[in-house]
């Protein structure tokens, strides 16, 4: 079978707006992530691939798949896991009763063996304490985590997590990193996110969505490398800098062509991301 | 809890995947789950408590005996009207029930699922034989109730044996 996701010219379009346009990508196992501004098209792609939303034009084969065939839909949704960028949940289902009813959703139907698998999930993302809880006494990172539980049940070949470490303290990021890291193992993992650290600690490879476009693709050190040379800090702010952001230290940090005599530094990768996406990780690509 | 915690950095297995189910047995597992939660939930429990009430009220209008073959049409009439009532409660909390996920706003999580809506709402209904169930339980229970305390065995000390 199959283990890739392929798609060609895959094309999202509501009213005149193509959200997403043209995307050819092909994803192989391994921890992928998906990095954009808000409005690049993260999330309408991240829902054609956990089929949720049907694109307008172009192709997507999922794990040998077609989804255009209701039947090989069906096949894939058996070995996804989603995670929605913001999931509504059933508030007055305790814990369990939430993973519990999905598991059985996913057509796990021996009550004995579900209710082992719900454990497993809760244990894995360390809610195995709040599991009789209601949903709507949690926090906003408990309930990202059961989210996350949820989409972890059947051990899915295909994992497409839509912003899954936000609203996470430090710790349970570290974990979640972690976490997805081991998943990535002999699965597809696709990441979409706005913390380039995370894609820095996560991924072996970042995709960079532009306005609907795949305007990067490559490794983090990759992403990283495209701001060699671009960076600088100075005492004060420059105007010929693309980007500029002042440090905690009360120096500014300069993305762009650095005039001459420039003290150049080491790029991060969000230097890169902030190179590449520009003015649209501002903003300034929707005001325009 | 016990004192001694076993941990262990190995998480546990996953399981093993097999051939999907049949259709019925999920359709079977997911009306087990609705047909719980419709029991506990708030709309039916009231509606229940209110057909209660309606059909003590009626019963105790009708003439005492232990048999009266008169009064027949008039308690017919009664658990009529009683189930309805009790149908109109237990058809909103189940409606309730059908469209939480749009309520929810939780329609990406049912989306990408195997199961298909028209399942879920195949269950939802079927759902609906526990509160019928439930419904001829009551019914039975308040009658006997009221034959139990009405008897000329029980209120007539000539009536004993």
């Amino acid at each position: 079978m199959s283990r890739t996701i392929e798609m060609s010219e895959l094309r999202k379009r509501y009213g005149a707006h193509d959200v997403v346009g043209g995307v050819r990508l092909d994803i192989s196992e391994g921890v992928t992530g998906l990095l954009g501004p808000n409005g690049a098209g993260k999330t309408t792609l991240m829902r054609m691939l956990a089929t949720v939303l049907a694109p307008t034009g172009g192709h997507l084969r999922i794990l040998g798949r077609d989804l255009d065939d209701a039947e090989q839909r069906t096949e894939v949704r058996r070995q996804l896991g989603y995670m929605p960028q913001e999931p509504g949940f059933h508030r007055h289902f305790t814990v369990f009763e939430f993973v519990d009813y999905v598991a059985i959703l996913k057509e796990m139907t021996d009550t004995r063996a579900r209710h082992r698998e719900v454990r497993r999930v809760l244990e894995r993302v360390d809610l195995g304490d709040v599991a009789g809880r209601r949903i709507r006494k949690l926090s906003g990172g408990m309930r990202k985590r059961v989210a996350m539980a949820q989409a972890l049940l059947g051990d899915p070949r295909l994992l497409v997590l839509d912003e899954p470490a936000s609203a996470l303290d430090p710790e349970q990021r570290m974990r979640f990193r972690e976490l997805i890291s081991e998943l990535g193992d002999g699965r597809i993992v696709l990441v979409s996110t706005h913390q380039t650290d995370d894609v820095a600690a996560l991924c072996q490879r970042v995709i960079v969505l532009r306005v609907g476009h795949a305007a990067f693709d490559g490794t983090p050190a990759q992403l990283s490398a495209l701001a060699c040379d671009r960076v600088w800090i100075a005492d004060t702010r420059d105007d010929r800098a693309q980007l500029s952001w002042r440090t905690a230290e009360g120096r500014h940090r300069h993305v762009g062509d650095p005039p001459l005599g420039a003290r150049l530094v080491s790029p991060t990768i969000e230097d890169g991301y902030l190179l590449l996406a520009g003015p649209a990780a501002i903003g300034e690509e929707l005001a325009a | 809890m016990s004192a001694a915690t076993i941990t262990s950095a190995t998480p546990p297995a996953a399981p093993v995947r097999t051939a999907p189910p049949p259709a019925r047995a999920v359709r079977w597992a997911l009306t087990r789950v609705e047909g719980r939660r419709l029991l506990r939930h708030p709309i039916f429990l009231l509606g229940m408590a209110l057909s209660a009430v309606t059909l003590a009220l009626l019963t105790g209008r009708l003439p005492s005996g232990a048999l009266d073959y008169s009064a027949t049409p008039s308690m017919l009439a009664g658990d009529c009207f009683v189930m309805l009532g009790g149908a109109l409660w237990t058809f909103l909390a189940a409606f309730l029930a059908v469209t939480r996920d749009r309520r929810d706003d939780a329609q990406d999580f049912y989306l990408a699922q195997p199961t298909t809506a028209r399942l879920r709402t195949e269950a939802a209904l079927l759902s609906l034989a526990w509160a019928g169930m439930a419904g001829a339980v009551l019914i039975a229970r308040v009658r006997l109730f009221w034959r139990d305390r009405r008897s000329p065995a029980r209120n007539d000390p000539a009536g004993v044996v």
